[in-house]
């Protein structure tokens, strides 16, 4: 009868999510990893960038292929979503903002080279250099509370014809069909990190099940920090918790971790704009209610603003490795940190421009 | 204060002067910014090839490579390594005349030019740290890359003040990095 009260208490328990979440995301993220991903688990910038280049919207040969997993975490979301009847084709608030949020998080992730997943796992597997993405991914975030609590506010989600928010997953699901019938239009490298990739239906797996449970869990990486700040709420935190420390055990069983500064992968010395790269995403995923896996998540459940996210974030990939943005072991390139700051007045006039302002600053 | 029809209060002036902080920031980056030679010479690299991120020696280079590689087979190592010298002066953006350069100075053990040589190599043809290529020589290259870091270390702890040792440390970190890959 305890037992059977503790499962119960457990089951019940608003954090038993976000910890099983978390833990599933540190697990299978190495895993991943040690089955033929490249270093070190899931990235949603260069999931992006490699999606990009798999339809042919950049050129690098090396850097172009359908990350399965990508395709599974939206898909998982949508399913789950559907099932739970919480699918809801909503939004519009503010479409092309989001559409270029989208751009933007994905140049200030590459800048620093890892989304805000990334940075957890590059953590977790000893890279003490991401160390100055965590202080800007929070200082972002901080930034970003200081406009909603100044009134930030994007706009009301209204409910939208359902065929909107099927879109993203429909797009997913061809993504998926053009990897497993390769018809000539599509780019796969043979070399590169293009070229390294665990089996896809796998990844497909792993995406599946880690999207099921982000959709159940709320899970987001800056949402846990935002939360944390604005409403001293833990919840999803826990969850963050959990998925360092299961990455971390998972890296040292599988003999992936390497705990220093030195010869770190995906890493540089440009301490400086790896912290404003991801201050960057961290303030603009406040501005736009979630980081950019949150996003991939909102899109499976209808959500048209993430959608539009979504396809920013695509586009965003291509123009990173277009233009060279992105942050290379020798340093963050110039042009990457012109993005960035870039990136800083584009969210800021957003911030400012949408804020709700008290009656009493009203026209009289 | 009034702009339009909107008060504009403390937090309105103070992203106001951000936005316009960034921007000068930005405008004179912009004015400043000069390309280093390494940028220069990849960019011109990067022109002369018919494909980009592929790799193409210019059939020039080729030619005397062809008469180089023949020399290092036949243990003329000195012979070689001047040509070589002279090859990577007059094409400076040929990748496999830095592999087989720096070659050259590793079997000299004069690591740490060993390690600026490779480090062009793969600056210029990433294959040579690309396991999925028939080019591939990471293992090859981080041997080297280590025994100069430990042959620097050792210099910079009994002279603290060497800049070359300083400088081949700080290479030699950047080439562990690239061996260590990226998303890229």
């Amino acid at each position: 009868m305890n037992n059977f009260n503790i499962v119960k208490k457990i089951k019940s328990s608003p954090v038993t999510l976000p910890i099983l979440c978390g833990t599933v995301i540190g697990v299978f993220g190495v895993l991943i990893t040690h089955l033929g991903n490249p270093n070190i688990g899931f990235c949603i910038s260069c999931s992006m960038e490699n999606m990009a280049g798999f339809l042919g919207l950049h050129g690098n040969i090396r850097m172009q292929y359908m990350r399965p997993e990508v395709v599974g975490f939206v898909l998982g979301a949508f399913f789950l979503a559907l099932r739970s009847k919480e699918f809801k084709s909503k939004g519009g608030s503010a479409a092309l903002i989001y559409f270029i949020s989208g751009i933007f998080l994905i140049i200030g992730a590459a800048v620093f080279i890892g989304c805000p997943i990334k940075l957890v796992f590059r953590l977790a597997s000893g890279d003490m250099t991401a160390i100055a993405g965590v202080f800007g991914l929070i200082g972002g975030i901080l930034f970003g509370v200081a406009f909603l609590r100044n009134g930030h506010y994007l706009g009301e989600s209204h409910p939208s014809g359902k065929l909107n928010g099927y879109i993203v997953p429909v797009f997913m699901m061809s993504l998926l069909a053009l990897l497993f019938t390769k018809p000539n239009f599509v780019n796969l490298s043979v070399k590169g990190s293009g070229a390294s990739f665990a089996p896809p239906l796998i990844a497909l797996a792993f995406g599946l099940i880690i999207g099921g449970l982000s959709q159940r869990s709320r899970f987001c990486v800056t949402g846990a920090v935002r939360n944390f700040v604005v409403a001293r709420d833990f919840t999803l935190g826990w969850g963050l918790v959990f998925m360092f420390v299961s990455a971390m055990i998972t890296s040292l069983a599988l003999g992936m971790y390497q705990y220093g500064f030195i010869g770190q992968p995906s890493s540089n010395p440009d301490y400086t704009w790896s912290f404003l790269g991801m201050a960057l995403v961290g303030f603009g995923s406040v501005v736009i209610g979630g980081c950019p896996y949150r996003q991939l998540i909102k899109a499976g459940e209808g959500n048209i603003d993430s959608a539009a996210a979504v396809f920013g974030m695509l586009i965003g990939g291509a123009i990173v490795v277009n233009w060279g943005l992105a942050g290379k072991a020798a340093g963050t390139p110039f042009n990457g940190k012109i993005a960035v700051l870039l990136g800083f007045v584009f969210f800021l006039i957003v911030g400012l421009a949408s804020r709700v302002r008290a009656r009493n600053f009203q026209t009289e | 204060m009034l702009i339009g029809q909107i008060k504009v209060d403390r937090f309105d002036k103070t992203v106001l002067f951000s936005i316009i902080l960034i921007i000068a920031v930005m405008t004179y980056m912009l004015i400043t910014h000069k390309e280093s030679s390494l940028e220069k010479l990849l960019k011109a690299a990067t022109d002369s090839r018919s494909l980009k991120n592929t790799y193409v020696e210019p059939p020039i280079v080729i030619k005397h490579l062809t008469g180089i590689k023949k020399l290092i087979s036949n243990h003329r190592d000195e012979l070689a390594f001047n040509r070589l010298k002279k090859l990577t002066a007059e094409h400076p953006a040929s990748a496999e005349a830095h592999r087989w350069l720096a070659d050259l100075y590793a079997v000299k053990q004069k690591l740490s030019l060993s390690v600026n040589e490779y480090m062009l190599a793969t600056e210029l043809n990433p294959d040579y740290l690309d396991n999925h290529t028939k080019d591939f020589i990471g293992k090859k290259i981080k041997v080297i890359v280590n025994e100069s870091l430990a042959e620097n270390k050792k210099k910079l702890i009994s002279s603290p003040g060497d800049k070359e040792a300083g400088k081949a440390v700080k290479t030699a970190y950047y080439m562990l990095r690239k061996l260590a890959g990226a998303c890229e």
